[in-house]
């Protein structure tokens, strides 16, 4: 009796298990298990995936292909055009020596039903000390993830910062071309051209942002809460992005006008080459 | 249809013979198309701007639980003409599909191949989880700097790794530069980010986690697809003209395909997005059904005619629990705080004498 049981019971679950094999859909037939034999690691090696790995960068913007085949030489040429960058592959493509430095890292609290839930939020500013410069923020969890996140906010926000002399022509620019001021929230923020060898005149937090850009002597004004120490960063940040905006005397002259990336290596971008 | 808890991806394998396979239809980019029943039966497909003939994209063999739908083959077509490259028309999709195995006729119609010199491309599919993939892309959202609002969940981040990012606090730790009070942080925990295309960010990280794909397909009421970008993200409401049921997301194309294809390199779109009739329906015995198709595009010149597209999209992270009412709320305060930044911003101007 107990051996007729057993007899019948396999047969059961298996009828169960001959309907669901046969569900259709895109991609269930037997051609899933194939193997790739193309490029790229095989799939059984797809375990816990890391966040941001060392993977490849496949562009997937029109800007970034073109970065990634070397048809644009500088980011000066991406800048020139205002064209937005939305990968921040891009900038890691043409700035190796990108240091990034967290100025500012603290809890910040939200009032939920349930108490208060911390966060942590951070302000990292990314630079080549030479003339980019980049703000960028975030909060998250944890810390670490703060930072991350805050490095490649501060990479899509790059910025050209341009220098230029406070008295005789020689050697190379050390300070800001001309007065310029930002602003955010209360704060305003003045940067005004210093003579060689002055130094930056100013508070820790924008005093990092300025050396972060490059320039070596330069006198500050700042009004406002500066205890608020995000509107202050991005009052600097502001200021320094005014620096391109102004139009000097030197820029009078007529410029020939240029096609942009896109039109120049159109033929690349059809294929064709 | 798909069960929601999974999601198919597809790749692209490079093949001689396109019809040495498992299954029982193929499915294949890159070549002429395998239609259902011959190509004399209805007319060629041709672009609704130009009247150029359109290249065929891809065709995909997607079957369903249903028996008028049991053999059903999806193909997408292109025109690669230039003036037809910023306008969603230039593509279309369509539906074949028949209760019995039917006969594999080869199109005879050269023009619908889109690389005549590349060779074609089987589609390799791969299965994964939606509940972990969910996890994955809101550990993504966590880390990346999107712009969504804030929510309250439980984010796993045990399989990443901060090396690079602990050595970044250790040294800020040491500094022995002076450093103001740590809890003097103002307490405002928004910040807008307007330039930053937070959905656009997902999209990317989603593509290395799974590199090359093609497609990604989940067809279900409820599957929502990876939009490209958070501006011009639309409302599909076109309806199946014969049981009137709205259109539901099935699958999408990703840019990805175009570094197989440098044909398509000119191309405004970043994704391509299917719709089609949940029910599958027959429509009044055509043979080859359209169903609705959206290329989705950041540029404003890209032009969106027929469906509901609104420029100014709110941004909606993936999963969102909250119920209207607090979303108006939320709405209202962040009214209200403009507000009052406008009116110090405009008492700061005053003394402005700089």
């Amino acid at each position: 009796m107990a051996d007729q049981e057993q007899q019948q019971a396999p047969p059961a679950p298996e009828q169960e298990q001959a309907a669901p094999a046969e569900k259709k859909g895109f991609g269930r037939g037997g051609r899933g298990q194939r193997e790739r034999r193309e490029g790229g690691a095989p799939r059984q090696n797809r375990g816990p995936r890391r966040f941001g790995g060392e993977q490849e960068w496949t562009p997937l913007t029109k800007l970034g292909r073109l970065v990634k085949a070397g048809k644009i030489k500088s980011l000066e040429t991406i800048f020139q055009f205002s064209i937005p960058i939305k990968e921040y592959q891009i900038v890691d493509h043409f700035l190796k020596n990108l240091k990034e430095e967290p100025l500012a890292l603290g809890p910040v609290q939200k009032q939920t039903c349930a108490g208060q839930r911390t966060r942590f939020k951070a302000y990292v500013v990314v630079g080549d000390n030479h003339q980019h410069i980049g703000l960028g923020w975030k909060s998250a969890k944890e810390v670490q993830g703060a930072i991350k996140g805050a490095v490649i906010n501060a990479k899509l926000n790059l910025i050209p910062v341009r220098k230029g002399y406070w008295g005789n022509k020689i050697a190379q620019p050390h300070t800001v071309p001309c007065k310029v001021t930002g602003k955010e929230g209360s704060v305003r923020v003045r940067l005004v051209p210093a003579p060689r060898g002055t130094g930056i005149v100013a508070a820790i937090t924008s005093k990092k942002v300025l050396q972060m850009a490059g320039i070596q002597d330069c006198y500050t004004q700042s009004k406002g809460s500066t205890r608020t120490r995000s509107n202050f960063l991005k009052a600097t940040f502001h200021a320094l992005k005014e620096t391109y905006n102004f139009l000097t005397p030197d820029l009078w002259g007529h410029t020939k006008l240029e096609s942009t990336p896109f039109q120049e290596h159109s033929e690349y971008l059809a294929g064709l080459k | 249809m798909n069960n929601k808890e999974e999601i198919v991806i597809g790749y692209l394998e490079q093949t001689d013979d396109i019809l040495n396979i498992d299954d029982e239809l193929p499915s294949y980019a890159n070549g002429l198309p395998y239609f259902l029943e011959n190509e004399d039966k209805f007319e060629s497909i041709k672009c609704q701007q130009c009247g150029n003939q359109m290249k065929m994209l891809l065709q995909i063999y997607a079957p369903l639980n249903k028996k008028h739908a049991s053999f059903r083959e999806i193909y997408v077509f292109l025109c690669l003409n230039e003036q037809c490259s910023k306008n969603n028309s230039s593509v279309r999709v369509f539906r074949m599909q028949s209760q019995q195995k039917p006969q594999l006729l080869q199109s005879k119609n050269k023009e619908y191949i889109l690389s005549p010199q590349n060779k074609s491309f089987i589609i390799d599919t791969e299965i994964i989880n939606a509940k972990e993939n969910n996890n994955e892309l809101q550990v993504a959202e966590e880390l990346l700097p999107t712009n969504f609002d804030d929510e309250d969940k439980d984010v796993d981040l045990k399989n990443v790794k901060f090396d690079n990012e602990n050595k970044i606090y250790e040294n800020y730790l040491k500094s022995t530069e002076e450093k103001e009070d740590i809890n003097e942080l103002d307490g405002l925990e928004k910040d807008q980010q307007n330039n930053i295309d937070g959905c656009f960010l997902i999209y990317q990280h989603f593509l290395t986690q799974y590199p090359n794909h093609i497609v990604r397909y989940c067809f279900d009421s409820q599957s929502k697809p990876l939009w490209f970008s958070d501006k011009k993200q639309p409302q599909i409401e076109s309806k199946c003209p014969h049981c009137k049921k709205n259109k539901i997301f099935e699958f999408q194309i990703n840019n990805s395909i175009l570094t197989y294809f440098p044909e398509l390199y000119n191309l405004e779109w970043g994704a391509l997005y299917i719709y089609s009739c949940p029910s599958s329906c027959q429509v009044g015995g055509q043979i080859l059904i359209e169903e609705t198709i959206y290329a989705h595009s950041d540029e404003q010149e890209f032009i969106s005619p027929n469906l509901k597209v609104d420029p100014n999209t709110k941004l909606v992270s993936i999963n969102t629990n909250k119920s209207n009412k607090q979303k108006q709320q939320i709405q209202q305060q962040q009214q209200q705080q403009q507000q009052i930044q406008q009116k110090i911003d405009e008492k700061d101007e005053e003394d402005d004498d700089w």
